[in-house]
């Protein structure tokens, strides 16, 4: 009796061995306590240097000739590099009058943004201050006048430049683009400040292009948008546009090339954010969202603030970049718009265009003052009051949204508070820009 | 040695082994079991939560936290033949289009086509028999109209007034899509309208997540979609797949949770994020 238990307790012992041998070996883990996934970041390209990020216009007039540096030119760089040193006065800035009165050699940079200057210098004098356009006068060198974000200017004394500054400025502007003062005569229309409208000295030769989207590797970038793609549904809408959505986030691949990717429940930011901060951002979207290829610059950025009936404020800010191909701006849509508060993106639309081929041949734009005098007709109608600033040839970016996209180039008319685009040939006009 | 003493070491020493590994299977991570479920505290705490709300329970909060996977599913496009066939066979139609809308009228009623798939039918003719209005009554319309389908399942009756709106659901394996109705709605046992909404399901996505439970979602009910039900008789909580409306001929849908109460309204949160997925409110 004795011997037979014993057999049955070993059979028990050795059965139940093999069946916590087997959980041991083929039991899974927990979710819980399963280690984390562990997910690939994936990101585009370079993280873009905040000091990179915020270029300026840098302009060198001496007289009636202008020299203007677009950060896509040549040797821009190295004039930045020396028209950097006047962001750092040795004294404290005080409020001034506009420098108008003075005349001679100037050098004017101009920011696309205001921005803090010691993003580059690390001067503590502008502290208080955002800069929208620094300007020097050869006449008065240790000296800077400033304008505010608040569109107020200043004035700063103690700059001290090293010895050949202005010489080796100008070597660098050596390839700048050369502007001249237009003043039209015969036309009441357009209102016109009293040194003239800045134009380029030589008219460009420009030839219409399409355009095709950039290259983007979409299956990386929905991966790198979305975490886990089990959760992440794929819409195909019957007008080509493809939809994914988790429900929190959506993208929206459109045919010709446009993608929109969104986060509502970012919405309501609840502080604004830094200038730094938010360029900080952009570069990680940026990085993490299709990359920030070398002809895409930063246009503007814009700062929202809403107030809701509870007496909160919420706010969300914009920021454009703009395509350059070829030295001449793509105007007409924003390469990359993104909205986004401190909780993150809101939305981000990127449409990065490409000149892909020549439609017809290379042909000189009609002239600014022909341009101007076509202006009279349209400006008429729109019965506007501001300065004409400036004229700048660019692309203007037609049938946007259309399966061929185009480029057209076209003058860009810059008045004090808006810009319109005018057919670059005829100088019909084309739009308003916002 | 003889079998006694031999048998007795085998025993101290698989007494040992077992210990060990006992102790090991204790210590390691649980087996993930499919049939995940919730313990009945957690059951009665979705209860408790659901009644401090002021909510009257008439349906059981199911335990099961299983793993799904997203929906593939098509659009259900039939050719114009088909509608008027069903609807004013042997009439003579007259078309029309309305923006998206397409149009169809005859002696009998009118007939409406939309570009999203959906087709609505209402009925020109009063009621001339009076009987009462059922369950029997709409399945038998649905069928002798060739509109039944087995994937059809009952799912509520909502009173419009002096309509009733019996709602059919379409299933897949087993699943509600509770984006796909077919309403039939009665007076008096004469039918005046018909709303479909139907899609093709393709198949599941081969990737499957744990859902979240009735628990997570009966939380996210009270705290954003309690306050729109007037009507606090909950008839329905169960997991199905919703859809929004899409322009689309191809898509993918989410697994859902619905809370549905007794006057129709619903509420759907999205059974992997856990966030408010739509309502019909």
């Amino acid at each position: 009796m004795r011997e037979r238990i014993k057999s049955i307790m070993l059979i028990i012992l050795v059965l139940s061995s093999l069946y916590l041998t087997n959980c041991l070996v083929f039991g899974q883990p927990n979710l819980e306590m399963a280690d984390s996934p562990q997910y690939e970041q994936l990101t585009f390209g370079e993280l873009k240097p905040l000091e990179e990020q915020v270029l300026p216009f840098l302009r060198l007039q001496r007289e009636e000739a202008i020299w203007e540096l677009a950060p896509w030119l040549p040797h821009y760089n190295q004039a930045w590099q020396r028209a950097r040193q006047l962001l750092q006065p040795g004294l404290p800035p005080q409020k001034s009058d506009p420098p108008a009165f003075l005349t001679g050699l100037k050098v004017q940079i101009d920011f696309p943004t205001a921005v803090d200057p010691d993003l580059w210098s690390g001067s503590s004098l502008f502290r208080e201050h955002f800069v929208q356009a620094i300007v020097w006068f050869a006449s008065h060198e240790d000296v800077v006048w400033f304008l505010d974000e608040n569109d107020q200017w200043w004035r700063a004394g103690g700059l001290i430049l090293p010895d050949g500054w202005l010489s080796r400025l100008e070597v660098a502007f050596s390839t700048a683009q050369v502007f001249r003062f237009a003043r039209p005569e015969g036309n009441d229309f357009l209102k016109i400040p009293a040194e003239g409208v800045l134009v380029p000295k030589e008219v460009p030769v420009m030839s219409r292009y399409t355009l095709a989207p950039e290259p983007l590797d979409y299956d990386k970038l929905l991966h790198s948008m979305f975490v886990n793609m089990a959760t992440v549904r794929r819409i195909e809408e019957r007008n080509g546009i493809h939809i994914y959505t988790d429900g929190q986030r959506g993208l929206q691949l459109f045919p010709h090339g446009e993608l929109e990717y969104t986060i509502p429940e970012n919405e309501l930011g609840t502080r604004p954010l830094a200038i730094t901060e938010l360029l900080k951002n952009t570069a990680e979207y940026l990085h993490l969202l299709g990359g920030w290829p070398d002809q895409l610059y930063l246009k503007n950025i814009k700062s929202k603030r809403q107030v809701f009936e509870n007496g909160r404020y919420f706010y969300t800010h914009e920021v454009a970049l703009q395509s350059v191909q070829k030295g001449f701006p793509l105007v007409g849509i924003d390469a990359v718009l993104i909205t986004c508060s401190e909780k993150g993106i809101v939305s981000y639309n990127r449409q990065v265009y490409q000149l892909e081929a020549p439609e017809g041949e290379a042909m000189p734009l009609i002239s600014p003052e022909e341009a101007m005098a076509a202006a009279g007709d349209w400006w008429r109608l729109q019965a506007g009051n501001n300065l004409l600033l400036s004229l700048y040839p660019v692309y203007y970016v037609d049938n946007a949204n259309q399966v061929q996209p185009v480029a057209q180039p076209a003058w860009l008319f810059r008045f004090e508070n808006r810009q319109a685009v005018v057919d670059g040939y005829t100088g019909k006009f084309i739009k308003w820009l916002e | 040695m003889d079998l006694s003493k031999a048998k007795t070491l085998l025993i101290v020493a698989f007494l040992g082994l077992n210990i060990f590994l006992g102790y090991k299977v204790w210590t390691n991570p649980k087996s993930l079991r499919q049939g995940h479920v919730l313990t009945n505290e957690q059951i009665e705490e979705a209860r408790d939560l659901l009644q401090a709300y002021g909510f009257h329970l008439q349906t059981s909060i199911p335990k099961q936290i299983p793993q799904l996977a997203l929906l593939h599913v098509a659009r259900y496009t039939r050719p114009l033949s088909f509608w008027l066939n069903i609807f004013f066979p042997e009439c003579e139609v007259q078309e029309r289009s309305i923006g998206q809308e397409r149009l169809y009228a005859c002696e009998h009623g009118i007939l409406m086509i939309f570009d999203n798939g959906r087709v609505t039918y209402k009925a020109k003719d009063s009621p001339t028999t009076i009987m009462e209005s059922s369950k029997a009554l709409a399945e038998r319309y649905l069928r002798e109209k060739n509109l039944w389908h087995h994937s059809l399942r009952f799912d509520q009756v909502i009173t419009e007034g002096v309509k009733e709106n019996f709602r059919f659901i379409q299933t897949y394996q087993g699943f509600p899509l509770f984006f796909c109705v077919t309403e039939v709605y009665l007076v008096d046992g004469s039918v005046t309208d018909v709303k479909i909404d139907r899609v093709v399901p393709l198949r599941f996505a081969q990737q499957e997540v744990t859902v979240i439970s009735a628990l997570t979602a009966i939380e996210k009910f009270v705290a954003e979609g309690a306050q729109h039900f007037t009507n606090k008789t909950i008839v329905d909580i169960s997991l199905g797949y919703y859809s929004q409306d899409y322009n689309a001929s191809r898509w993918e849908v989410a697994p859902v949770w619905r809370i549905a109460a007794a006057d129709g309204k619903a509420f759907y949160v999205n059974a992997f994020s856990g966030e408010t997925e739509g309502s019909n409110f």
